[in-house]
């Protein structure tokens, strides 16, 4: 029995000696797998790595370019995220027969595949497209084919189409700014990209991020401009309507509120089917619209008697005349200045008041009063009006307009000014000076931009609050017995003063004899000015009527006055009128007598 | 010193399933905020296009149409500058000006 026994316990210990033996054997087998494992995972061999491919991908966060609101938030130019089709020739199934499989699907140019395909047959990156529509990038999605890839990018849309588009400008195919306020502000609103690593299982679809390999975008900064699109309609449509009726080479129209100086509106038509006089071939429309320069702040023009109003002010406030005082204007024949110089009028009225000279129009008169005026009061008046200095409104590619340096001026420059020939303003400065009648002598800020916290207004006197509203009233009756009765308004009292100056010829100085710049420039109510509308008309053709600025640029002024000043909510000024300008229809000038 | 063995392997194997869950845990959790910041982007690119169909629909034309073909007749509300441009003296506080 305890032979027996002892066998036992020596079997039994032997068992206990083989199963540690394998015990440990199998520990180690799993260890020495676990770390294979994770040498595997975390330091493969060379030659596996290359095998499996990398298990992380980049994924790029477009920032979002800003937006560009007018005055009330409406959108003029926002961006969205869209699709681009693109081959990997490595990864298509069939290269001879790709094209009109896409042609089928979303109804690509197979030509054009093929010959993109046949370009860049070496590289991985075909582009095939123009951004996709949507229905295009979902059927796309679903179809998967092979070697077909998308590439988002970003779009830049105006919903409002042409409205305004010479100030907005446009982007290239980066989104970067290419003209008008794109392209000024395009360090605002352009935004930075970021990116995403992530890490893909095997069957690519995403497991997570790892610490610190997120980038977050920097979407850029919307910007609120003071034009109000409402109002920028009206002055488009309107302008564009008379440029082409009176088959003119183009016009311009500038719409501002002359407390704020905000510029509601800023309109630029050229006219490039006009078949000029003296050009056998009519002119060359550019070829994306909205590169063209904003011509209302960088092409200068010679304001006629439109300027008259600026230096009868200047006069009355020196002395150099007083409103009621008559001037020896003449009767019949053209007034002979000091230097033996002819001054015309479009009619002779004989001995006429300070107050008529301005409501008439009469060259002579100014002419009269400027030879009184020394030059440097002269000077001083163009220069506390604005005129000569840019008005920094924000408009890119601004000018200063053109005034003779007082080292070259002469008698003749005295009176030519006075006239407001020899001397050429932008549309920009004409708007500013002019809003000083409306403010009762100050000179505002004029900005394109809505005030930011860099923003600083800055206003300074230009003359006595007294002069000012006296300049206005009588304007006002430059509208009711002068050169802007067929300007007038059913519904608003408008003050302002019209202009005719001969067109300069480009080449050799001089100016064209039968050819004009056509302009009027007006504010209203009279009471409490809210707006100051100036529109320019430019080689309006003879043939086909008047060419006067009272006759047609005074009419878009008056028109665009009621629409706006209706849009404001601002009530009729004129005595008996209760009922506004309409605004509903398709046209807000459908109705309007002309 | 089976039985030792035997505890050893099966509280390492315990403490492995639990690191095991955790790190599960941890990458679902990771997985699942991904997912929600790729879908946070996805949602932000269709509110930009929202934006910009609502803008080009709400266009002048479209409105005045809207307002042409409505049969009810458009009345001006009392004080309409209230909406649209509050007079300058008026946000000041002062009279109006002369």
């Amino acid at each position: 029995m305890v032979e027996g026994s002892h066998a036992e316990q020596w079997q039994c210990r032997r068992l206990q000696s083989w199963a540690t033996i394998c015990l440990t054997l199998i520990s180690l087998l799993l260890a020495g797998t676990v770390l294979r494992v994770v040498q595997l995972k975390l330091h493969p061999d060379a030659r596996l790595a290359d095998a499996a491919g990398t298990t992380e991908s980049t994924l790029r966060e477009p920032g979002r370019r800003g937006d560009l609101l007018d005055r009330r938030g409406r959108i003029l130019a926002t961006t969205t995220l869209g699709h681009r089709a693109f081959l990997d020739p490595r990864e298509v199934d069939d290269l001879a027969t790709i094209g009109i499989e896409l042609k089928s699907l979303i109804g690509l140019d197979a030509i054009s595949i093929d010959r993109a395909l046949a370009r860049r047959f070496n590289t991985r990156f075909v582009p095939i497209s123009d951004i996709l529509e949507a229905w295009q990038v979902d059927r796309l999605k679903r179809a998967r084919l092979p070697g077909v890839g998308l590439e988002p990018r970003l779009v830049r849309h105006y919903p409002y189409g042409g409205v305004a588009q010479q100030l907005v400008g446009a982007v290239g195919f980066e989104h970067t700014g290419l003209g008008g306020l794109e392209h000024a502000l395009d360090t605002t609103l352009q935004g930075q990209d970021g990116h995403v690593i992530v890490v893909r299982d095997v069957r690519n679809r995403i497991l997570w991020i790892e610490d610190g390999d997120f980038v977050p975008h920097r979407d850029g900064i919307d910007r609120t401009l003071t034009i109000d699109v409402f109002i920028q309609e009206i002055a488009e449509e309107r302008l564009a309507r008379e440029v082409l009726e009176r088959n003119a080479a183009g016009g311009r129209l500038i719409i501002a509120d002359p407390l704020t100086g905000d510029i509601l509106a800023l309109a630029d038509v050229v006219n490039h089917e006009q078949r000029n006089r003296n050009e056998v071939e009519p002119g060359e429309a550019p070829a994306n619209p909205r590169l063209a320069r904003p011509r209302c702040g960088t092409d200068p023009y010679e304001p006629g008697s439109t300027f008259k109003p600026f230096v009868w002010a200047t006069a009355t406030e020196v002395g150099a005349a007083d409103p009621e005082e008559i001037l020896p204007t003449p009767s019949s024949q053209p007034h002979r200045t000091r230097g033996k110089r002819r001054i015309r009028d479009v009619h002779y009225y004989g001995p006429s008041s300070w107050r008529k000279v301005l409501v008439k129009s009469m060259n002579s008169g100014m002419a009269i009063v400027a030879e009184r005026m020394d030059h440097r009061q002269m000077q001083q008046a163009v220069e506390r009006f604005g005129f000569g200095t840019r008005t920094r409104c924000g408009i890119p590619g601004e000018t200063a307009g053109i005034v003779t340096p007082p080292e070259q001026w002469t008698d003749y420059t005295q009176v030519s000014v006075a006239m407001g020939h020899e001397i050429a303003v932008t549309p920009l400065q004409m708007v500013r000076a002019f809003s000083v009648f409306c403010t009762d002598g100050r000179l505002p800020t004029l900005k394109i931009l809505s005030p930011g916290t860099e923003h600083v207004s800055v206003e300074h006197r230009v003359i006595d609050s007294t002069i000012a509203r006296m300049t206005r009233d009588t304007m006002r009756s430059v509208m009711t017995e002068g050169t802007g009765r067929a300007s007038q308004s059913d519904y608003y009292q408008l003050f302002g003063k019209s202009g005719t100056a001969q067109l300069p010829i480009a080449e050799g100085g001089g100016y064209h004899e039968d050819r004009y710049v056509s302009s009027f420039i007006a504010g209203a109510p009279l009471e409490t000015p809210r707006l100051v509308a100036l529109c320019v008309i430019e080689d309006p053709d003879k043939r086909i009527g008047q060419y006067y600025g009272g006759r047609v640029a005074g009419p878009v002024v008056r028109d665009v006055l009621d629409q706006s000043l209706s849009y404001m909510g601002v009530p009729p000024d004129v005595e008996g009128v209760e009922t506004m300008p309409r605004l509903a229809g398709s046209s807000p000038f459908d109705d309007k007598k002309r | 010193m089976f039985a030792k063995l035997m505890s050893i392997i099966l509280v390492a194997a315990a403490t492995s399933l639990a690191v095991l869950a955790c790190r599960q845990s941890r990458i679902e959790t990771i997985n699942a905020m991904t997912a929600a910041h790729r879908n946070m982007l996805s949602q932000r690119r269709v509110v930009w296009q929202i934006r910009c169909q609502l803008a080009e629909t709400l266009g002048s034309d479209q409105l005045r149409m809207l307002i042409a073909e409505d049969e009810e007749d458009w009345a001006r509300i009392t004080r309409p500058w209230m909406i649209v441009d509050i007079p300058p003296e008026e946000k000041a506080g002062g009279a109006g000006r002369g």
